[in-house]
């Protein structure tokens, strides 16, 4: 091994190893006749284990000659050919003559090209002629030290590693399948280098890039959740041909509608779906498509959910897509729908609720106002009963229309308890797209609620002050309310409670005020419950000492202590007021002079008489 | 192919919608809605005729010739789509009962608010209850807010229907010679004519099946939001009503509480009344024993709940 940056040992661990076992994986068991095809060879390290373990003639391809002469060195084959420009393809064949290739790899070369374009297209095509396999290696520049550090304004190239001075293009999972793609490969299998600390992982006391620290343990948990390659180092990946196809990034904005609606229905309540569609055809605003998901029906129910939707006007049948989904429960038809929707934003209504003409419309002129933002409405909450009048199944309402949910949103409030029920508010698609939330499958019930605290705490809520909705609360037939258990609803949520707890959390602007007055309120009330506590105490240490007196009185005393006794208020106090009357006639006071003062005089006149005249 | 029992024989239907300043986007949307709803009753063979009455009491036309003719292309299961403008505002009682001499050829009367979307199945399901022969009147029900005035849970008859969507056979329209437009302008004229159905010895029936949207909206507790037309006609028509239907001592009740409300509209009605009454011009009474009418509080119906 030389001191030069790219001359690197094989080793199980690393790209190399990785890559040997890929082949492993998919090649059939050797020798091959045939050749490995190694293109940006480099030092070809990677030669005498391919040889060793698949018994192929190698054949290395780079652009450095220096490289390639060690090669050469070593025994190998090597050529000097530029796959960065046109007529890579022909100029590989040129190199393959009339021998069969068997395999390709084409470790961490393609991001040191100026345009990888014209390798991928012909390793594609040399794929397709030889029907071979081929592997590649491609450093992730979405590492998540390299993204905390970038977040926080930090961009350090190195000589080697993910920031290599020497990259020209810089790839994702995403923008490394477009590309192999558009060469017409795709991965179909892969054996990625993971590094949670990369070389990008410096200085070590870097608060933002260390898992331990509340930003870091934060982040990595958002970063986690939008996408699995955080801590990929390099994309290790097996490839096959297939034909090319370009991909366009398309914006979310172009043809897609403002809303879509996620509507599960099992098709046993075909009453309720009528309205809830109605509903639809009466908003307001019509920028919306309705996703009906037929969650595990029979035959004739999906008929009868196919027969619903043919019936409703042209411009609500046009907005309505209707999938099919057996299996799962009841977080299954949400995701779904989220796959399936098209709408920049997202909203829940399930077939037996109601929702407001201004529904779709509130949604959007707050979703403008506030882009980004998770829009909540106001949701009513009315008691419903299925009523049958000649013998057409209808629904009754049985209470009015009720304030039951918290008009004005706060997330501390959630942790307690749910205030959104699903239909009152609708989330930007990008949280599912972009942040990779999704409806958990493992709850049974609170799905919304898992789906909707990391959705408000990621995107935050706008509140609208007005009704959106109304949300029915069934009195006489199974709902969602009545399906499961008091004690799996709390199960459920002390769920949610538990993940909630495990991470950091991120409150709005304004939370920690509302944090702050109640915790104010509750240390003021433990005070005042200490001090209560305490004269409990004492008043209970007296009675208990009342009590062991009592039984040491004589049983007579206790007898005479349990009669009620007359009452001794008023005859003392008359008995003291006579005194006053009549000493008022003694001294001559009429009733409204002053009473003390003069009968003070007269008390010290009477004990200097005493004391002159010696009587006592 | 039906879910539930058909009308045992097809029928024609008109559709009376009085505008005023509607929004045209409305008036299309509700048009998709009623020519969808031929359609299928066309399909289904619950339909042998199916007419749009238009009437427009706004201050402007809102409907021109060439749009009307748009909308007679656009709309294609609609036989018959006419539009007459008053030129003044007529009022509910006063153009229903125009629009019902302006088209006779259907065997039932829908009368219709300008901006109700009926669900596709609700006009047959009303249409199903007049098998029975003693039903004069069926009311839809709408929603977000269902109206909450009582009816019976299996037959579901009930005191009074409201107008925003309630069908009546024609032949019994004539007969009680439509609705009392020179006692009411608005509101109240179809408790007045529900009232008059069930003394001609028919019923009024709601059924909860036959769904129509009705944009209303709530406030942020739950309280319905009146407007001030909506008062000023209601209280007004609440004294006529009570007075038509011979409830003197409930005359007195609510001139009692208009005279002392904090509010000039209202006071305004009560004077109006007294001098109408001083001065003869009064409806005459009818249900003197108090066979027909219901009175309760302030609704003429129990009521579930309050809105």
């Amino acid at each position: 091994m030389s001191e030069h940056k790219y001359d690197n040992p094989v080793s199980p661990t690393n790209k190399f190893g990785h890559a040997l076992d890929l082949l492993d994986r998919s090649l059939p068991a050797g020798p091959h006749a045939g050749i490995h095809l190694d293109i940006a060879c480099g030092f070809g390290h990677i030669a005498d284990p391919l040889i060793e373990r698949f018994g192929v003639e190698y054949v290395g391809v780079d652009i450095d000659a220096d490289e390639l002469e060690r090669i050469r060195e070593r025994g190998h084959e090597g050529h000097l050919v530029d796959l960065s420009v046109a007529g890579a393809t022909d100029a590989l064949r040129s190199v393959i003559g009339d021998r069969t290739v068997v395999s390709v790899s084409f470790l961490d070369g393609l991001e040191h090209m100026t345009d990888g374009s014209y390798a991928l297209s012909a390793i594609g095509e040399i794929l397709a002629e030889h029907r071979a396999v081929a592997v590649i290696s491609v450093p992730n520049v979405t590492h998540v030290d390299v993204g905390i550090k970038n977040l926080l304004g930090s961009w350090t190239y190195t000589e080697a590693g993910l920031l290599d001075d020497t990259h020209y293009t810089l790839y994702s999972e995403t923008s490394l399948r477009a590309a192999l793609l558009a060469g017409g490969l795709r991965p179909i299998d892969e054996y990625n280098v993971v590094q949670a600390k990369s070389d990008q992982h410096f200085p070590d006391q870097h608060v933002g890039i260390t898992e331990g620290t509340a930003f870091g343990s934060f982040v990595r948990s958002v970063r986690d959740r939008a996408e699995p390659n955080g801590i990929v180092n390099q994309f290790v990946w097996t490839l096959a041909s297939v034909p090319p196809r370009l991909t366009v990034a398309v914006p979310a904005e172009v043809d897609s509608p403002f809303l879509t609606v996620i509507m599960r229905t099992q098709g046993r309540r075909p009453q309720e779906l009528r309205e809830a569609i109605l509903c639809l055809a009466g908003q307001s605003h019509h920028d919306f498509e309705l996703l009906v998901i037929a969650h595990r029906t029979t035959i004739d129910e999906q008929v009868m959910l196919e027969r619903i939707i043919e019936e409703q006007p042209p411009s609500v049948s046009s907005r309505i897509r209707l999938l099919l989904l057996d299996h799962g429960g009841r977080s299954v038809p949400l995701n779904l729908g989220l796959t399936s929707a098209k709408g920049r934003y997202v909203t829940i209504f399930d077939d037996d609720d109601v929702v407001m003409a201004n529904w779709v419309e509130d949604f959007e002129r707050a979703a403008q106002d506030h882009p980004g933002t998770i829009v909540r409405g106001v949701t009513l909450k009315q008691d419903v009963a299925v009523n049958t009048v000649r013998q057409t199944q209808g629904i009754k309402s049985i209470s009015a229309p009720l304030k039951h949910f918290t008009q004005d949103f706060s997330l501390t409030e959630h942790l307690m308890h749910n205030q959104s029920p699903g239909l009152g508010w609708a989330f930007p698609r990008s949280l599912h797209t972009d942040f990779g939330l999704t409806f958990d499958e493992s709850m049974t019930t609170t799905e919304d609620l898992a789906f909707f605290l990391p959705a408000a705490e990621i995107a935050g809520v706008t509140d609208i002050e007005k009704v959106v909705a109304i949300y029915r609360w069934w009195s006489d037939r199974e709902s969602s309310q009545t399906a499961h258990s008091a004690d799996e609803w709390r199960l459920n949520e002390s769920e949610i409670h538990r993940r909630t707890d495990t991470r950091p959390f991120l409150l709005p602007a304004g939370e920690t005020a509302v944090l702050r007055q109640k915790l104010k309120r509750l240390h003021g009330l433990e005070e005042l419950s200490e001090m209560q506590g305490l004269h409990i105490a004492k008043l209970e240490r007296e009675l208990r000492r009342h009590r062991s007196a009592a039984k040491r009185k004589p049983q007579s005393q206790l007898r005479r202590a349990a009669t009620p006794q007359p009452k001794v208020f008023l005859g003392p106090v008359r008995r003291r007021l006579k005194v006053r009357t009549r000493v008022r006639s003694v001294i001559g006071l009429s009733p409204g002079q002053p009473f003390l003062g003069p009968v003070r005089k007269r008390l010290k006149l009477g004990t200097r008489y005493r004391r002159l005249t010696g009587r006592g | 192919m039906f879910d539930e029992l058909p009308p045992h024989a097809p029928a024609s239907i008109a559709i009376q919608t009085l505008l005023y300043q509607t929004p045209l986007d409305a008036v299309e949307r509700t048009l998709e809605a009623l020519d969808n709803t031929a359609r299928l009753g066309l399909r289904d063979l619950m339909c042998s005729g199916f007419a749009v009455v238009m009437g427009d009491a706004s201050p402007q036309r809102l409907v021109s010739d060439e749009q009307l003719e748009t909308w007679r292309g656009q709309f294609s299961h609609i036989d018959s789509l006419t539009y007459t403008f008053f030129d003044e505002n007529v009022g509910t009682s006063k153009g229903h009962n125009a629009l019902a001499r302006s088209y006779t050829d259907s065997q039932y009367i829908v009368t219709s608010n300008p901006d109700v979307i009926p669900e596709p199945r609700a006009l047959w399901r009303m249409l199903t209850v007049f098998d029975d022969p003693t039903v004069g009147m069926v009311e839809a029900k709408q929603l977000p807010i269902e109206h909450p005035k009582e009816y019976d849970a299996v037959s579901g008859l009930t005191s009074w229907a409201t107008t925003a969507f309630a069908m009546t056979p024609r032949d019994l329209f004539n007969q009680l010679e439509g609705f009392d437009a020179d006692t009411f302008f608005m509101y109240c004229d179809d408790v007045d004519y529900s009232w008059r159905v069930r003394e001609a010895g028919r019923t009024v029936v709601f059924q909860p099946s036959a769904v129509v949207f009705h944009d209303k909206r709530l406030s942020t507790i739950g309280h319905w939001i009146a407007t001030s037309a909506e008062i000023r006609h209601s209280t007004s028509a609440a004294l006529l009503l009570a007075h038509k239907w011979s409830r003197d001592d409930l005359v007195e009740k609510i001139l009692v509480d208009y005279k002392a409300s904090n509010r000039q509209m209202i006071r305004n009605t009560a004077s109006r009344f007294e001098k109408k009454r001083k001065a003869g011009k009064l409806v005459a009474q009818r249900d003197p024993r108090h066979k027909i009418a219901t009175f309760v509080d302030t609704f003429y119906a129990k009521h579930r709940y309050i809105l």
